[in-house]
């Protein structure tokens, strides 16, 4: 639709004529106070939104994007002081008391949070959210009950709600992409210049958020109202925004509008991000992931922030002070001070970077190790008598994983792929169906006697999505490796084997020896999915489940794991059933892919032949809602159809 | 440049600053109460001597808290009271924990019949009026004080039972239990090794909790004459003797209650605020 120089223009124009601007943000720094001791979250970042403006701030966790979006309407959380000046009509956000902040919230400047299942109140019923801000503005004129319902009504038509019924009906009752349209519709009944949407569309499945970024978009533009869209995913950003603000450790280290930044980013931690985002439509031999994690921003106070993962860090200039963020080229800010030299560079990495390797070919058949066939699950909520509504999460799914071979499950929240990969492990028992593992009848754990079930454990072994949650949290990694390591053996080794064994465990996900001392409150994301990985391979499995083992990290730190997985299956011979909504991350690691659609498999094929010419309409959908930096991709979304 | 502080300054204060001085006093007095109670005898050793020539006498030089109607200084038998008043308490809360712990964890992990039976006789428990049952059974049995505390340690850890149970549902369905379950430990080996260690600043706290509730339980039994040995000094017995004294040697009467309320409310600050720290300690995010 727009061509790149158009948004070049645009963003020029909007950058050069100061004053225009609806807010402009000046060397915010948030900082907190704990037991006395200060810490950084955000120092000293700039902004600019103009009306009928989209901004993306654009970061990794821990870049405190969030609480800059939170600092601008005077919502941080206690123990957490905003500096700088916010200024909104003359006025400074910052300098102004509660009650006159009040007054702005909702009304001139709105925010969207990210959890679309806990922003509605649920005891309150759809339209009353709606009616309650309408009813709060003091500029229009006051309506009659019944005209606040009309209203609430056609506020949600706005949203893409036409049916007036959802005004009666209680959140929960609602799906999430209804619930954020509901929030999106409540927090713009007011009206407000300017939207603040954290992570809007995070919480929500791949088609679920194009629809919602559509009505987003849509309702940015017919408004003009200045939009600041926080994200991490940058492909989201890349679709939607005109300008982006790349933050990396509290501090912005690149501003350019966003086709710019998507054609040649201006400093290497964005390179890196676009590099470690794996592609859609090809597969790549290794992700370029960036080394290490995000650091606390006071670590990196007086360098570079990005200096400790940077591959072109030079002691002299990037460590001798924090640079500033500069114009390098009209509108493109960087914060990087070697630019100049290294800019030729980073486009020859990002060259050599895009050259595909073809998908993995199937290969001869190896060996079949699971056999799934008519896999049924039915969910029952209650028991026994009192047993109510059942929820059919399986309808007769089968796959087949062959000896060392790498198959994904796709499909969305709710297609039953997780109980699947549940069922394999016997963590669910299936209600009709067989599993075959190794020769050996799977389906139901409980029945088999203590050898075979042992065999089954040995023989599969699962990695958990959220490795927040998946490590205990008062035991060390070291205790947690030992006891796989002593599952898998049935005399008791020499302790010394155990801590030889343990470390060469760790070495193998790359983990230094000296953290099996730490607990997992002392681990990043990244370092935790790696112990759990390590403390799957102590059985020694030939199959791994891998249930969404990147959705939780960030985006770099996902390429590290990518990596690593497709490591060790070279490596090891490891065979996957890769469980993920993400259908690039699938393409990186596996060679073939079923689709699954409320429980039921409804195509399977070659990862690459799948994705590249879908033949299912649900898969199409799929593949049509992974975010693309044209424009037209949201306008699409109204062309591809829900499959009946 | 101009700063706007986050609104709700007090939750600040409280993420800042360290325990507080009340919490502070708290500490102080606990664990002023647990030395009399290990050395009592060594800082006053006779707290039965009387002097009869004085008899019931106010505070003086010689006797700070004066003396009661026997003559004894009321000072020492507070002093060497402490051991009765924190040694029954340590034992219930410790006991009832145990059993409440192993049985929760039963409830709640295993489940199934086991679930309901332990359910159904923590149910049995809470509708029996405990402190009646505790004074009719001690009285029947004769009294004596470590019956007092065998019975108050059954009658408290339906209480412990329940509040493990339910933790341990909390924690049952999270990843790391079901991590522990597909390398296929045994089901002991998760609930003991994997989530009881998850549940201890639960246990913690509760046993700081319930401490209070057992140390009045046990002074009322006493005062009532159904703990300790008649003479042994006890601060709900000497509670019952100084009642007479009122008028005489209010000190007699107000100190063993005074000791009562302080160390109770103290007991249950620090349980307070042991909880909310504990809780958040090692939390996964």
């Amino acid at each position: 639709m727009r061509p790149a120089d158009h948004f070049e223009q645009h963003a020029y124009a909007t950058m050069q004529a100061q004053g225009t601007h609806l807010l402009e943000v000046r060397d915010l720094r948030i900082t907190s106070r704990v037991g006395g001791r200060h810490r950084t979250i955000v120092s000293g970042i700039g902004l600019t939104v103009s009306a009928g403006e989209t901004v993306g701030i654009v970061g990794e966790s821990g870049s405190g994007k969030s609480m800059t979006a939170r600092a601008l309407l005077g919502l941080l959380p206690a123990g957490l002081m905003a500096h700088g000046t916010v200024t909104y009509e003359g006025r400074d956000l910052l300098a102004m008391p509660e009650r006159a902040l009040r007054r702005i919230r909702g009304s001139d400047i709105a925010l969207i949070l990210q959890d679309p299942y806990t922003m509605l109140s649920p005891l309150r019923r759809c339209g009353k959210h709606l009616e309650e801000t309408l009813q709060l503005r003091d500029d229009g004129p006051r309506l009659r009950r019944r005209s606040y319902r009309d209203e609430a009504v056609r506020r949600l038509a706005e949203v893409g709600i036409t049916d007036p019924g959802v005004a009666d009906v209680y959140p929960f009752q609602l799906s999430g992409g209804m619930r954020q349209r509901v929030g999106i519709a409540a927090a713009i009944a007011r009206d407000p210049k300017i939207l603040v949407a954290d992570e809007p569309t995070t919480a929500l499945d791949m088609t679920t958020q194009k629809e919602s970024l559509g009505v987003l978009k849509s309702l940015q533009e017919s408004r003009r109202m200045g939009l600041i869209l926080i994200t991490h995913d940058l492909r989201v950003a890349f679709a939607m925004c005109d300008r982006v603000y790349v933050l990396y450790a509290g501090s912005v280290v690149e501003v350019a509008a966003a086709p710019v930044v998507e054609a040649e980013p201006l400093h290497p931690y964005t390179l890196g991000l676009l590099l470690s985002e794996p592609p859609s439509d090809r597969r790549v031999s290794t992700l370029e992931a960036i080394a290490g994690s995000v650091p606390e921003p006071d670590e990196v106070a007086t360098c570079c922030p990005f200096a400790p993962r940077c591959a072109w860090v030079r002691d002299d200039p990037c460590r001798v002070g924090k640079p500033a963020l500069a114009e390098f080229a009209p509108s493109r800010h960087t914060a990087c001070v070697r630019i100049a030299d290294i800019r030729h560079e980073m486009s020859a990495l990002r060259s050599s970077a895009e050259h595909p390797v073809p998908s993995a070919t199937v290969a001869a058949r190896s060996r079949t190790l699971v056999r799934v066939e008519g896999l049924d699950k039915v969910f029952t909520a209650g028991s026994g008598r009192k047993a109510g509504r059942t929820v059919q999460a399986l309808v007769g799914a089968s796959l087949e994983v062959g000896d060392g071979e790498s198959v994904g499950l796709v499909g969305e929240s709710g297609s039953g792929k997780t109980t699947l990969g549940r069922c394999l492990v016997g963590l669910e028992t299936p209600s009709a169906g067989e599993i075959t593992i190794d020769g050996v009848d799977g389906s139901d754990y409980s029945a088999l006697d203590r050898n075979a079930r042992n065999h089954l454990r040995r023989t599969v072994q699962m990695i958990f999505q959220d490795p927040y949650q998946s490590l205990n949290p008062a035991r060390t990694v070291d205790f947690a490796i030992t006891e796989a390591l002593r599952a898998r053996r049935e005399r008791a080794d020499p302790q010394e084997d155990l801590d030889a064994l343990t470390g060469e465990l760790l070495g193998r996900v790359g983990l230094p020896a000296d953290y099996r001392a730490r607990r997992p409150i002392a681990l990043s994301g990244g370092e935790r999915q790696r112990v759990a990985i390590a403390r799957a391979l102590a059985l020694e499995p030939r199959l791994l489940v891998c249930d969404e083992p990147v959705s939780a990290l960030d985006v770099s730190v996902q390429a590290q794991v990518l990596n690593l997985l497709n490591r060790l299956r070279e490596d090891l011979g490891i065979a996957y059933l890769f469980i993920s909504h993400d259908l690039a991350v699938v393409r990186q690691v596996v060679d073939r892919v079923y689709v699954l659609y409320r429980g039921q498999v409804v195509e399977s094929g070659p990862v690459g032949d799948v994705l590249d010419s879908p033949k299912h309409p649900y898969t199409a959908r799929l593949v049509a809602s992974l975010p693309r930096p044209d424009t037209d991709w949201l306008e699409s979304s109204s062309t591809a159809k829900r499959p009946a | 440049m101009s700063e706007a502080a986050a609104p709700l300054g007090l939750a600040e204060e409280r993420i800042g600053s360290g325990p507080g001085l009340l919490i502070g006093l708290c500490w102080g007095i606990v664990i002023g109460v647990m030395v009399l109670a290990a050395f009592g005898e060594w800082i006053a050793p006779n707290p039965s001597a009387q002097d009869l020539a004085t008899g019931v006498a106010g505070p003086s030089a010689a006797h700070w808290l004066g003396t009661d109607d026997l003559g004894r200084d009321v000072l020492a038998r507070l002093i060497v009271g402490a051991r009765t008043a924190v040694l029954g308490p340590v034992l219930i809360t410790l006991g009832s924990a145990l059993i409440g712990t192993l049985l929760g964890l039963l409830a709640g992990y295993v489940g199934g019949l086991s679930d309901s039976v332990i359910l159904r006789w923590a149910d049995l428990m809470f509708a029996l009026p405990g402190q009646l049952v505790a004074i009719v059974v001690v009285g029947v049995l004769g009294g004596g004080y470590f019956l007092a505390v065998a019975i108050l340690i059954v009658l408290s850890s339906p209480y412990d039972t329940r509040l493990i149970r339910a933790a341990t549902l909390e924690q049952r369905p999270r990843a790391y239990i079901e991590a522990a379950r597909v390398l296929g430990l045994p089901g002991r080996r998760v609930a003991m090794a994997h989530l009881l260690p998850n549940l201890v600043p639960l246990i913690i706290a509760s046993v700081f909790l319930g401490f209070a509730y057992a140390l009045l339980a046990l002074a009322a039994l006493s005062f009532l004459g159904l703990g300790v040995g008649a003479g042994t000094p006890d601060w709900g017995r000497m509670l019952a003797e100084g009642r007479t004294l009122l008028f005489k040697n209010p000190a007699a009467a107000l100190a063993p209650g005074a000791m009562l309320i302080l160390t109770a409310a103290s007991m249950n600050l620090v349980g307070d605020w042991l909880a909310e720290r504990l809780s958040d300690r090692g939390r996964a995010r």
